[in-house]
């Protein structure tokens, strides 16, 4: 049911407000829309070279791994990793963008020398450590890659957000405020000819009296 | 008893069923890894291609296939052998049994199930899968390395003394440490006496090479002469103590490399490319090896040494083609990294 809107000045003051407030919300809001996709296309950018360097990375690194494998066995790769794997760390830091909270992966430095993956150099042959390294490559492209494809998701959801947010003000919430804005001023515009009509007449009347008397 | 004359007639018979080059190649040209599966079931692989496919498939299925049949292959040439050349084909096959506690002792160490230990265990030296599998089921290294001394192998003691060493420092290379030093000293002591001459050549030649690849690797971390000391196997022909810690300093590389060229070491570039270097520095020591069933001596080890090399060399290459094929590879690419022999 449409709220009933009382056309009294007070009412009409208030909603010119309301007016000027949206007015302001909608610039505001396409102010941060365009900062944002500005910050959204450098990010786009930067996420397709690291998707780039990542297929780079793994090509290489699949390839030498499966020669690895076929010339030293699977049994002798197997090996090789056992002593290999660790937990990494990552530092996760929060950044406020136009009131966004965009997460920031940091860069960790993910190679490793072959002493400190516990890979023995007697018995660890220059392709097998070497893979181990291209891997490791791989593990650090997965991360740039997650670190700009994390900061575009939220990017683009803030993007979503702020556009329904200026649409409804432009196409629903401003359009209303003006509506009523039209209608209180016309009902007391109405009101105030009815009163000066009204006014005239009796001092007609008045004037009328007055000769007579 | 049977002697070399003997074993030598049973694995020439052995070499006529290794794959020619253009099989190599034909199957090389496979369509797709079913293809190539189906191909090499009509080869001598087939048989165990076939119990392997019951357990695995695809390129798992090749590799298990190919680590089964060279098991096989060498407890046959043990089998048809006694006495002193059995004692010598036994020091041969001793590296698998050095590789097989490598990687025991490193997934015990690791705390990895015996299961997932024994996915990097090949039963082709004389630790028979019984005892490997014990060892990778042992509850705690000392366990571990009694089941070792039970059946009296000839690193036992290594290993019993690695792992005290690891228990006082908590350093899991010192128990791989030892066993390569063991390994070395005790193949080099029993390779002695006329009928030994070969196979001794081949050991010092291999710690020799060993020892240059280790130098090479360990020349970037840029250790102290003691740190990088630990990792020399003495024993070698023409790579001393002192000719190691001078390869493995990157200051000093250059002038030991021209020492060790001019002692005849087959490599003659200095390599920047470690991958390089070890795939050429294998491959010309493969193809002094295998030469030796042709050039060797017809009454010793020399034809054993060569078919083992030819053959370690084949399932290599075929484990290269699997994975050609599969990852559909440049052949050229399969080709260059293929071991000739």
């Amino acid at each position: 049911m449409a709220e009933v809107i009382s056309p009294t000045r007070m009412n009409l003051l208030q909603r010119r407000n309301q007016l000027r407030v949206a007015q302001q919300g909608v610039d505001l809001l396409k102010r941060k829309r365009d900062a944002l996709v500005a910050d959204f296309f450098k990010i786009v950018r930067q996420s397709l070279a690291a998707r780039d360097q990542l297929a780079a990375a793994c090509r290489d690194a699949y390839v030498l791994l499966a020669v690895a494998k076929a010339v030293e066995g699977r049994e002798a790769l197997e090996a090789a990793a056992i002593p290999a794997r660790r937990d990494l760390l990552i530092d996760i830091e929060v950044r406020n963008v136009w009131g966004t909270k965009i997460p920031e992966v940091a860069v960790v430095p993910v190679r490793r020398q072959a002493l400190e993956r516990g890979q023995n150099p007697v018995a660890t042959s220059a392709r097998t450590i070497e893979s181990a390294a291209n891997f490791e490559e791989v593990v650090a492209a997965i991360l740039a890659v997650a670190a700009t494809e994390i900061k575009l998701r939220k990017i683009g959801e803030e993007i979503k957000k702020t556009t329904r947010r200026v649409n409804a003000l432009e196409q629903v919430v401003i359009p209303r405020l003006r509506g009523e804005t039209r209608y209180i001023s016309s009902v007391l515009e109405q009101r105030a000819r009815e009163d000066v009509f009204r006014l005239k007449r009796i001092k007609k009347k008045l004037e009328a009296k007055a000769a007579d008397a | 008893m049977p002697d070399f004359p003997y074993i030598n007639a049973r694995v020439r018979a052995m070499r006529g069923r290794l794959l020619a080059p253009t099989q190599l190649e034909d199957l090389l040209a496979a369509a797709s890894l079913p293809a190539l599966i189906q191909a090499l079931a009509a080869t001598p692989y087939g048989h165990d291609l076939q119990e392997a496919l019951t357990r695995y498939e695809g390129v798992r299925a090749v590799d298990d296939a190919l680590a089964r049949n060279l098991q096989r292959t060498t407890r046959r040439i043990l089998e048809f052998a006694d006495g002193p050349p059995h004692r010598l084909i036994t020091i041969l096959l001793l590296r698998w049994d050095l590789a097989n506690l490598r990687a025991i002792v490193r997934g015990r160490h690791a705390g990895r199930s015996a299961g997932e230990t024994l996915e990097a265990v090949i039963p082709a030296g004389t630790l028979g899968e019984g005892v490997l599998r014990e060892m990778a089921g042992s509850p705690t290294m000392t366990a571990l390395a009694g089941a070792l001394e039970v059946v009296n192998h000839p690193l036992a003691p290594a290993l019993a003394a690695g792992v005290a060493e690891d228990a006082r420092t908590n350093d899991p290379l010192a128990i791989e440490l030892s066993l390569e030093r063991a390994y070395a000293e005790y193949v080099l002591r029993q390779a002695r006496g006329a009928g030994a001459r070969a196979l001794r050549e081949i050991l010092t030649a291999e710690l020799d090479a060993a020892n240059v690849k280790t130098a090479l690797k360990l020349a970037p971390a840029g250790l102290p002469d003691e740190q990088r000391l630990r990792f020399f196997t003495p024993g070698g022909a023409l790579v001393t103590d002192r000719l190691f810690l001078d390869l493995s300093d990157e200051g000093r590389q250059a002038r030991a490399w021209a020492r060790l060229r001019a002692q005849g070491f087959p490599v003659k570039e200095l390599p920047r490319d470690l991958v390089a270097f070890e795939r050429t520095l294998d491959a010309a020591m493969a193809a002094t090896l295998a030469q030796r069933y042709v050039r060797g001596d017809p009454l010793g080890l020399d034809i054993v040494t060569g078919y083992l090399t030819m053959k370690s060399a084949e399932v290599a290459n075929l484990r290269l083609i699997a994975r050609g094929v599969l990852l559909g590879l440049p052949r050229e690419l399969v080709r260059r990294e293929m071991v000739r022999v």
